[in-house]
């Protein structure tokens, strides 16, 4: 086991898996004897990896398809496309970052992942252990991989590209002396170079090293030159730890356009199936689908779809689609549709011991919530908030919600007698004030008579005034709140709003 | 306002309102003038957070829902969900956000405040959502401004009930309910429950 001092230099592992496209292939035909990957399609494609069997029986890098297979009828040669080498790197970095989160892929050397274990010993334990637990996952899912476990990316990377095993270095020196006896062959420069290396006998990345810098470019052009500045630590990069993942995101267009709701939907659902099948490959899952819906001449629809929980579930899915579909108002035909998946790891649920189940069940209310959401927006689905203010209109809030509310602690009992336990009658208050037919004076209340279609009859009696004022700082508000019970039965909430010398009917007791 | 003469420690009618609108019951809650629908409402929320159950308040878009009032009488706001349809539709998008609900069968008690508004005809509607009620042990109230001379809104209404605003000769407030309907039998009145000013009136109103 090897212990990393507090002092040491900070660790960087590389990842590198060997010829990626003929593992890819391996992994779709795990039975077949001989196997080889082209660089294309067809017949005119050449041979760029090849696994053992396939050596033995006469294939060669870059050999003609058309040759090999007259070399070896029995060869299998698949050419492994750029979707599905995304989709390998793309499960393969999620994999990685089961174990760090802070992972890169590399851009030019497709199979190459460098990871940063700081902070992983707590949950994996030393350097080892945790690389170990790194290669098991991915013999468990199929892949061969060499790990470094080193300091610094070139030698790391390097290093991996000669072994086929797992290296956990003690020190830099340690790294250096790895790096150095790292053939250049596994360093996939030019054949041409090799040979010239060769000549004076430069076979290791250590001979490298050791010619002067000076003249190298010239000599032996811009690769050996590169090759030897990074090799000699100059061209230091931080680890950029990014997905290598694409973004989940697809159009569909609609031609001739459409806004029939329904084949909408059926567009949709194709297009997500291929989303769905790359959440499953990461092994994540949605948690919002972002719909752009691009209108005719118009203005596009844009709507944000989130689910109770995160899900790879199409159904679900489907379903708040539908229902936000459904209550979208489309002016025009759509012309074109954007969906993008924001994806996510699935958290793991803890098991609620029997005991603590309700015997309603919360993830069934958090499905309606979503699906309230979808169908309303996400404005309508909420719960009141009280705010300190002095309107009436002021003194809460309606705040949205994406979980349903859990039942708390039953509420504080309320003593049945007249005292201020009894609970107050309630208010239903208008949204807008609703101004009153003009009166002179506070002192003299307006009749009201059919307001709102409903024969409310004059005012009987007025019980106030409760003085209000607030909002000074915007405009100023001084209002004088009255109940008043009218001959149709009806106890009013109303004021006379001081500055703008008229009453207003606010509320109704209800 | 309708004069009540009641003496809070005589002998008093059985049940409450919250014990009649049990679970999987489809209540409709009617009046106008001295209505306390909402009031009434309330105190239905209130009885079934007190027993560790959920409730949700439906309203259009806008509607009259005034949170420090329910606070005051003893609702857990933070528990209570409340849902603003908006919809040209009126009713019919209420009711079927109540039915998006009910089928989830997550919420004790779901409250549909159609004031205002012209449900939709037809019994059909009623029929799912009673049975959607009935499945989940919840209770579904719709809050209509129907004068009480009029019919309930359709045969699946198993009780409507007329709360209404009443006073003792003593100036004590109180809601007495009126049950005009109940498929299962039981009393006509109510135990009348007893209620405050609202805030910023004079006791006694």
């Amino acid at each position: 086991m090897i212990l990393m001092s507090a002092s040491a230099s900070p660790r960087l592992t590389c990842v590198y898996l060997h010829e990626l496209p003929l593992q890819v292939a391996r992994r779709g035909a795990p039975h077949l004897p001989a196997l080889a990957t082209s660089d294309r399609p067809g017949e005119s494609g050449q041979i760029l990896h090849f696994d053992d069997e396939a050596r033995r029986r006469g294939a060669r890098l870059g050999m003609r398809v058309a040759v090999a297979r007259g070399l070896c009828p029995d060869l299998t040669i698949i050419y492994v496309d750029q979707t599905a080498l995304d989709l390998a790197l793309e499960e393969l970095s999620a994999l990685l970052e089961r174990f760090t989160p802070r992972v890169e892929a590399s851009d030019g050397d497709p199979g190459a992942f460098w990871l940063d274990p700081t902070g992983m010993s707590r949950l994996f334990g030393a350097p080892d252990a945790w690389a170990a637990a790194i290669r098991r996952a991915l013999v468990d899912s199929s892949w061969r991989a060499s790990i470094v476990v080193g300091f610094r990316r070139f030698h790391s990377h390097a290093i991996a590209r000669g072994r086929r095993d797992l290296l956990v270095l003690r020190d830099l020196a340690d790294e250096d002396e790895h790096a150095a006896a790292t053939d250049l062959a596994a360093l996939n420069l030019p054949k041409a170079r090799l040979d010239e290396l060769d000549v004076l006998e430069v076979r290791r990345l250590g001979d490298l090293l050791r010619l002067p810098a000076a003249g190298l470019r010239r000599r032996f052009g811009p690769e050996i030159a590169d090759l030897h500045a990074r090799a000699a630590g100059l061209d230091w990069a931080p680890l950029r730890p990014r997905s290598r993942r694409a973004p989940l995101i697809t159009t569909i267009s609609v031609d001739p356009p459409d806004d029939d709701r329904d084949r909408l939907l059926f567009a949709i659902k194709a297009a997500l199936d291929p989303l769905i099948a790359r959440l499953e490959a990461a092994d994540t899952a949605a948690r919002a689908i972002d719909v752009t819906l691009h209108l005719d001449h118009n203005d596009p629809v844009a709507a944000r779809i989130e689910p109770a929980a995160p899900t790879r579930d199409r159904l679900v899915l489907l379903d708040l689609i539908r229902l936000r579909l459904a209550a979208s108002a489309i002016q025009a035909p759509v012309t074109d549709v954007d969906l993008q998946i924001d994806e996510i790891c699935p958290e793991v649920q803890q098991v609620d011991l029997p005991t603590k189940r309700s015997r309603r069940d919360p993830a069934a209310a958090d499905a309606a919530i979503a699906r309230l959401r979808a169908a309303y927006g996400d404005e309508a689905v909420t719960r009141a908030a009280l705010r300190s203010a002095h309107l009436p209109e002021a003194s809460f809030t309606w705040e949205p919600i994406q979980r349903a509310p859990t039942a708390n602690a039953p509420p504080r009992p309320l003593a049945a007698n007249l005292s201020d336990d009894a609970p107050p009658l309630c208010r239903r208050l208008f949204a807008r004030p609703r101004p009153l037919q003009s009166a002179p004076s506070p002192a003299d209340p307006p009749p009201l008579c059919d307001l709102d279609g409903l024969a409310r009859g004059p005012i009987l009696r007025l019980d106030g005034p409760y003085r209000v004022s607030g909002g000074w700082w915007v405009r100023q508000v001084e209002r004088d709140y009255y109940y008043a019970d009218t001959a149709g039965g009806e106890l009013l909430w109303i004021f006379y709003d001081r500055p703008r010398a008229r009453w207003f009917l606010h509320g109704i007791v209800d | 306002m309708q004069d009540l003469s009641f003496a809070p420690c005589t002998a008093q009618p059985a049940h409450s309102l919250a014990e009649l609108a049990a679970p999987g019951r489809l209540v409709e809650l009617s009046g106008r003038g001295a209505s306390a629908k909402i009031s009434a409402a309330v105190s239905l929320v209130r009885s079934v957070q007190s027993a560790g159950d959920t409730a949700v308040w439906i309203q259009p878009r806008g509607g009259g829902l005034f949170p420090p009032d329910l606070a005051a009488s003893g609702v857990d706001l933070e528990a209570l969900l409340v849902l603003h349809i908006p919809g040209e539709r009126g009713a019919h998008d209420l009711l079927r956000a109540a039915e998006l609900l009910l089928l989830a069968g997550a919420h004790g008690l779901v409250i549909v405040d159609l004031t205002g508004l012209r449900a939709p005809r037809g019994g059909a509607w009623q029929a799912r959502l009673a049975a959607l009620a009935r499945r989940h042990g919840s209770a579904l109230v719709l809050l209509t401004d129907s004068p009480d001379r009029h019919s309930s809104l359709g045969p699946m209404i198993s009780l409507r009930v007329a709360p209404r605003r009443t006073r003792s000769p003593a100036g004590h407030l109180a809601i007495t309910s009126h049950v005009l309907k109940n498929k299962s039998g039981g009393p006509a009145d109510l135990r009348p429950q007893l209620y405050r000013s609202p805030a910023g009136a004079r006791a006694g109103r």
